[in-house]
């Protein structure tokens, strides 16, 4: 223990007596170790913290699936909710969920909230307890009863300021009134990780029932295993009961519809595990580089400090105290960069997030804490390890007697260089390979980004407006209003067309159907017609600018009571219509065979739209006369004259002028939306970059170090080459050829890892192949470009050799 | 053939300078054999780096074969050394990682000769120097006599006029020292100018002129 407190003790007292090489190699380990401590605190935060519920590994989901909809999983019915905790021993208890929006209204402005209607068990299911008052009880569901409303922590303080005596007052919503019961703990989240900001009971009526429901999949399912019950289990056993289910209800299910069973943590980080995990591993690669770049320091010192080892050695150090020695000072610096890695990585993690820009399912948990903290440390004593290794090893098996003879000159140096050579191709293969995946990702942004939308973007203010059923109880009145907002909204200045649509391309949220088409019957094993299903007003495509490509827009005329009507997009002409006249042509949610089928007629065919995202794949398209399927909220989609945002003020007062209570909610520039679309791309992009930039930059200066390090033993033998007749142009040429021979065996072996390591980012990659000729191509000539430039200072100095002094000093 | 006036060098030191030169006036005529004399730190090397244009930093004048060098820019004066001057070291200075032919070659492709010409020369010279067996050992594999002729061999390979030679059997033992300076002897005759840094009385001896050097100034 004394030995390796002296050792410490003596490698921090060397440290500091150099300066020069202590700071570039702690902030070399601080950048690597840094990076890493920040992507690991997401990991941990997002992927490895337990969920804030008892005993979350028992926790489940059950989705809906369907296999041949691309493994489409959509949410359960109430039916099933009845049936699959009936028919099952699985679940020792199950809550479904439903969010919707509802205006809050009374005190202060109108405000448009998320509200989650749960059955009675939520609560009790998640083990979570209300900060204030009590949770909703199971009893609550009832018709009567169900007016009672547990706030989230966020709403309690911005409408109550976080007043305690909130609890037993009123509020409204959606013109109603509601007792609040409780206050969740700030820290609570909702299971579906959506914004929630209050909870309410969720009533059923007997006809929710029905077995013609079973496909009316809006509900959440979330379920606690019973004891002894395994997953494997609960999805076997689910899989059966839904085969049971098909065979008992067969017009009901679409023949290959199953239920999937997963675990809530799993399906929580379903959509970013893999993305965090390739980052994760691209900073891994930073960090690898960074303790090849430290090593080469390590070793360029080491062959300067030989005659320093050589007398320990004859003072009595064995080998083994020697490599000891070397590594406790290796790992001292590690823990150097390690500390001030966390550093960074507290300045790093609030900035990830915000890059994010909330495309993670949670954040509450991401920060740098014990678990991250002991993440460092483990990982600064490996990379202590990994670097000092090699130096230490070398340091052991050189000749010390001949460099006390020759007095530390350039003993071993032979050995060292390759060493260092071998390393500086390693971090050269490294950075290629991260700036391949880094091109890669960049490529697919930019393909991204200029996917056509199929309407002009720019001047489009969105926002959705709610009608509460209590004012607006029928779709009578809640059309009339509708048409009232929208002729409101086209008078106001600045704007010069809206439109109304159930759902805003880009806003979120999707709305899907499977239907049938007149005369089309599906080949065998091929699922039927499905797509996404809008309700739009007649101004709807000439404000977004949606080219009319046959047939005609929605008129008045197209009424509740009216023919059906819809108007279709060319992909769903393209493929259940290609040669023939779509106008006329009829389609149907019921089974065609049905005597009472409603047939709804096509009058048009408009271009496709991106919705979901402008890297979605393509689903058809049908929209529907708002007249003649109205819904209790509208979005709107105004194409102003000037800024869209600008104009928004003047929209809202319209709003308000027909009803003073119907708050605008989630208003933004289509523009904006279709930005935030590309979110999580973009933060990949951003920072699969800014690693490879880093290593870009670690790596040639790995080659720089390398270089001038060669050229510094290499002075006699470029002395002698002067000496026999080599002028300037010779030197320069021999310097940049050895850099470059370094950079192109990187470079190769670079290109042989990124073949195999850009395969897992196929799932990131859009409309570019994973091997991607221009990636492969100009990667590798910008890395041999910066090798290049690496390589030229040092060539330089190595022209300036001066042979008479470098001949001298042998 | 060489003529130096006046020529000086000296190393800033403190506020002042320390000579290594001072005022070194010389005439070498073609086909002499020079000896440069004197104790350490006499300035005998620095005076044959000036010769050999390898050192730039001095005043004076310097004339070669009618080329005035103190006038010429540093890229003339490798294209003078390069036509003139061949080096021989008292480490020898063989490159380490080329076999003995590679490091014969080494001048003349400094001198833009084609390759198959090259390898011709080199054959020849090995032939010449009787070093054909050893064409490929590398010279860790070579004792220091092996070394130095190759050395010599090196130096002369491009037939320069002008060999110049630091100590060229100051690592060497006696028997080796004298086949050099044999060597030498036999190169002189054939044509070659040399000038020569020793210590060693009896190798001055095989030269016809000795210039003793003594605190950078010529004493004799």
């Amino acid at each position: 223990m004394e030995a390796l407190l002296q050792d410490i003790r003596h490698a921090v007292r060397s440290l500091l007596g150099h300066p020069g090489f202590t700071t570039i190699a702690v902030l070399t380990l601080a950048l690597g170790i840094g990076a890493n401590t920040a992507i690991f605190s997401v990991v941990n935060g997002v992927l490895l913290a337990p969920l804030p519920y008892r005993e979350p590994d028992r926790l489940v989901v059950v989705h809906h699936f369907y296999p041949s909809l691309n493994g489409l999983r959509a949410s359960v019915s109430v039916p099933g909710f009845r049936d699959y905790r009936a028919r099952t021993d699985l679940f020792s208890s199950a809550a479904v969920a439903s969010d919707m929006g509802v205006n809050l209204t009374g005190d202060g402005q109108p405000e448009h909230v998320t509200a989650v209607r749960v059955s009675g068990d939520f609560f009790p299911l998640l083990g979570v307890a209300p900060a204030l008052g009590r949770a909703l009880r199971p009893d609550e569901a009832e018709a009567g009863k169900n007016h009672v409303v547990v706030l989230s922590w966020a709403l309690w303080q911005r409408r109550f300021g976080g007043d305690r005596a909130a609890v037993g007052r009123t509020m409204m919503l959606d013109n109603e009134s509601y007792e609040i019961v409780g206050v969740m703990p700030a820290r609570f989240a909702d299971p579906g990780f959506r914004r929630a900001d209050l909870w309410t009971p969720i009533t059923f009526q007997p006809a929710d029932f029905a077995d013609n429901r079973r496909t009316n999949e809006y509900l959440n399912f979330v379920a606690r295993l019973a004891p002894g019950v395994s997953l494997e289990r609960a999805q076997s056993q689910m899989h059966a009961l839904a085969v049971q289910l098909r065979t008992a209800y067969k017009d009901d299910y679409a023949p290959d519809w199953d239920l999937a069973v997963t675990g809530l943590a799993d399906e929580t980080t379903r959509t970013v595990r893999s993305g965090l995990l390739i980052l994760l591993g691209a900073v891994a690669f930073v960090l690898l580089i960074a303790c090849a770049n430290v090593a080469n320091l390590q070793l360029a010192r080491t062959a300067a400090r030989a005659r320093d080892i050589a007398v320990r050695v004859a003072l009595g150090a064995s080998p083994r105290r020697l490599m000891r020695y070397l590594l406790t000072e290796s790992i001292v610096l590690a823990l150097a960069g390690g500390a001030l890695g966390v550093l960074l990585a507290l300045w790093g993690v609030p900035a990830l997030l915000a890059l994010n820009g909330g495309n993670l399912p949670t954040t509450a948990h991401v920060a740098v804490d014990a678990r991250v903290l002991g993440f460092v440390v483990l990982v600064s004593l490996g990379t202590g390890l990994l670097f000092g290794f090699a130096p230490a090893l070398h340091m052991a098996r050189t000749d010390l007697h001949e460099s006390l003879k020759e007095g530390g000159r350039s003993v071993g140096h032979r050995s060292s260089l390759a060493l260092r050579r071998g390393l500086v191709i390693s971090t050269v293969a490294l950075a290629l390979t991260l700036l391949v995946g880094a091109g890669l990702l960049i490529r697919s942004f930019a393909r991204v980004t200029h996917v056509d939308p199929g309407f002009r973007a720019d001047h489009l203010l969105t926002f959705y407006v709610s009608l509460p059923q209590t004012k607006y109880p029928n779709d009578t009145v809640r059309f009339q209003v509708l048409e009232r907002l929208t002729a409101a909204v086209n008078a106001t200045p600045g704007v010069v067309s809206a439109g109304g649509t159930s759902n805003i391309p880009f806003a979120g949220g999707m709305s899907t159907a499977s239907f049938n088409v007149e005369g089309y019957q599906p080949p065998p094993n091929v699922p039927m017609p499905w797509g996404d299903m809008r309700a739009v007003t007649p101004g709807y495509f000439a404000a977004m600018k949606v080219p009319l490509l046959a047939g005609r827009q929605f008129t008045d005329a197209d009424r509740a009571g009216t023919q059906g009507v819809c108007i279709v997009d060319q992909e769903m002409v393209r493929r259940y219509w290609p040669n023939s006249d779509p106008i006329g042509k009829r389609i149907t949610f019921s089974m065609p065979t049905d005597p009472h089928a409603q047939w709804i007629q096509v009058v048009g065919v408009v271009g496709h739209i991106a919705h979901e995202g402008l890297d979605a794949e393509k689903r058809v398209q049908v929209y529907f006369s708002l007249a003649q399927y109205t819904l209790p909220f509208m979005g709107f989609t105004v194409r102003t004259a000037g800024e869209p945002m600008a104009a928004l003020g003047a929209v809202r007062a319209a709003v308000q002028s027909v009803d003073p209570d119907l708050p605008v909610t989630d208003a933004e520039s289509m523009d904006r939306l279709i930005e935030r679309s590309t979110g999580s791309r973009r933060f990949a992009m951003i920072l699969l970059g800014g690693f490879a930039l880093l290593a870009l930059t670690l790596a040639s200066i790995g080659l720089y170090g390398v270089m001038s390090y060669t050229v510094t033993q290499r002075s006699r033998e470029l002395g002698v080459r002067l000496a026999l007749g080599a002028d300037a142009r010779d030197v320069l040429a021999l310097v940049l050829r050895q850099g470059l021979r370094l950079a192109l065996i990187g470079v190769g072996v670079g290109l042989l890892a990124s073949f195999a390591v850009t395969r897992v980012m196929r799932t990131m990659l859009f409309d570019v192949s994973t091997t991607d000729p221009l990636t492969f191509v100009a990667i590798p000539l910008l890395l041999v470009g910066v090798a290049l430039v690496a390589s030229y200072l040092p060539a330089r100095r190595a022209t300036v050799v001066d042979p008479v002094v470098a001949l001298r000093t042998e | 053939m060489i003529a130096l006036r006046n020529i000086e060098k000296s190393y800033p030191q403190g506020g002042g300078k320390v000579f290594v030169l001072r005022q070194v006036s010389l005439d070498i005529r073609p086909g002499e054999f020079v000896t440069i004399m004197g104790p350490s730190g006499a300035g005998k090397s620095t005076l044959l780096a000036i010769l050999g244009m390898l050192d730039g930093e001095w005043t004076g004048d310097y004339t070669l074969f009618d080329n005035v060098v103190h006038k010429l820019k540093p890229k003339d004066r490798v294209a003078l050394h390069k036509q003139y001057v061949g080096f021989v070291f008292q480490q020898y200075h063989l490159l380490d990682d080329l076999t003995v032919a590679e490091n014969l070659d080494i001048p003349l492709s400094y001198r833009d000769i084609k390759k198959a010409e090259r390898q011709a020369i080199v054959a020849d010279t090995l032939d010449r120097f009787g070093m054909v067996a050893k064409k490929d050992l590398y010279p860790r594999q070579l004792s220091g006599g092996q070394q130095q002729l190759v050395a010599v061999a090196r130096a002369v390979i491009h037939k320069p006029q002008i060999l110049l030679a630091d100590e060229p059997t100051g690592n060497l033992h006696s028997d080796q020292g004298r086949e050099i300076m044999e060597l030498f002897k036999r190169l002189n005759t054939a044509g070659t100018t040399i000038v020569q840094v020793t210590h060693s009385e009896t190798n001055a001896g095989y030269g016809n002129r000795i210039v003793q050097l003594k605190d950078g100034w010529i004493v004799n």
